[in-house]
């Protein structure tokens, strides 16, 4: 499954988000991406490529052509 | 009060936040339990749904979070998730759990160890699940692990405690808390464990999934308490035979003649 999930105009570019192929605007930020989410900026983490990036940084994290990006969250659980 | 890390509990039951029917039966129950400890898992953010259910259903004044490393099957990847988890702001505390096999979920000793030793260094917290290995729990307390999380029996399985004499020499050992986790079925296996001497129960199957989730946590509370009391009060020696409760002397022989 292909989605949008940030607005915009110009070239889009595809990116791995949680494992699923999305389509974006180039240029994208990591904080445009939460944000067309609805995601809570100080209850997640992120990660692109494998490295986590500082919630201090997601603005200033430009997402590039074919980047993981993995966004994780606290759930319930107890253990396994 | 229990004591790990230099932070204090006066509940020595903590509960774990998974399989509630709802965020709001979970809140309550929680509240019901007493519990100060809680613990809670990282997963992926659902891109189709994205509310943070349980970040807005729990007070983090009130609750404090354990998160766990659940789903990692190596020392890398329980790596990877206590970094996520400090990033996501869930502090630097940790259950440490490394589970490689999906069907017994039992924790491989020396992912572990491995992982324990480089969370500790990176200034974790760690509360490492263990299987019932009294060497392990030595070794893990020399790497720097703020407590030991022995299981009582296979995550879920709701048996209670299966090895009671290698877990009182877990507790014996410690010189760390030492906190049964995984497999309490009921409050009195609770009881049990905390008669034993341990400082903590984790339970969260046998709450989460009860006719009334509620009640079972109220009665979890009242059985921890009930068996921490009678650990400190000391129990009874177990004898092979009959011991009289009543005394035996003062019994008149000529009282017992009427029976021949």
């Amino acid at each position: 499954m292909t989605t949008s999930v940030a607005k915009g105009t110009g070239k889009h570019m595809q990116i791995i988000l949680n494992g699923e192929k999305r389509e974006v605007p180039g240029q994208s930020t990591l904080e445009q991406i939460i944000i067309a989410l609805g995601l809570e900026k100080a209850t997640i983490a992120a990660e692109c490529d494998g490295s986590i990036v500082d919630r201090d940084q997601y603005a200033g994290q430009v997402l590039s052509e074919g980047m993981r990006v993995e966004l994780i969250r606290f759930v319930g659980g107890g253990a396994c | 009060m229990l004591t790990i890390a230099g932070r204090t509990f006066r509940s020595r039951l903590f509960v774990g936040t998974g399989k509630f029917q709802s965020a709001a039966v979970m809140r309550q129950t929680l509240e019901a339990s007493g519990a100060e400890m809680v613990t809670v898992a990282l997963r992926r953010v659902e891109l189709d749904n994205p509310a943070d259910a349980i970040m807005q259903a729990l007070d983090r004044q009130r609750f404090f979070f354990l998160p766990n490393t659940s789903g990692a099957r190596n020392a890398d990847e329980a790596l990877r998730l206590a970094r996520l988890s400090r990033a996501a702001g869930g502090g630097n505390w940790l259950k440490l759990e490394v589970t490689p096999d999906p069907r017994t979920l039992l924790p491989d000793p020396v992912e572990t160890l491995v992982a324990c030793r480089r969370l500790v260094a990176e200034g974790f917290v760690v509360l490492p699940y263990i299987n019932v290995d009294p060497v392990l729990a030595l070794r893990l307390q020399d790497e720097g692990a703020a407590a030991v999380m022995p299981l009582a029996a296979p995550i879920g399985s709701n048996l209670g405690m299966l090895d009671a004499v290698q877990t009182a020499i877990i507790i014996e050992q410690a010189r760390v808390p030492v906190v049964i986790d995984a497999g309490i079925g009921s409050p009195s296996q609770a009881a049990a464990a905390m008669e034993m001497g341990a400082d903590a129960v984790l339970v969260n199957t046998a709450i989460a999934v009860a006719g009334d989730p509620l009640r079972m946590a109220a009665a979890f509370a009242q059985a921890v308490t009930a068996g921490r009391d009678a650990f400190l009060a000391g129990l009874p020696a177990r004898e092979t035979g009959a011991q009289a409760s009543s005394p035996l002397t003062g019994i008149s022989p000529a009282r017992l003649d009427f029976l021949q």
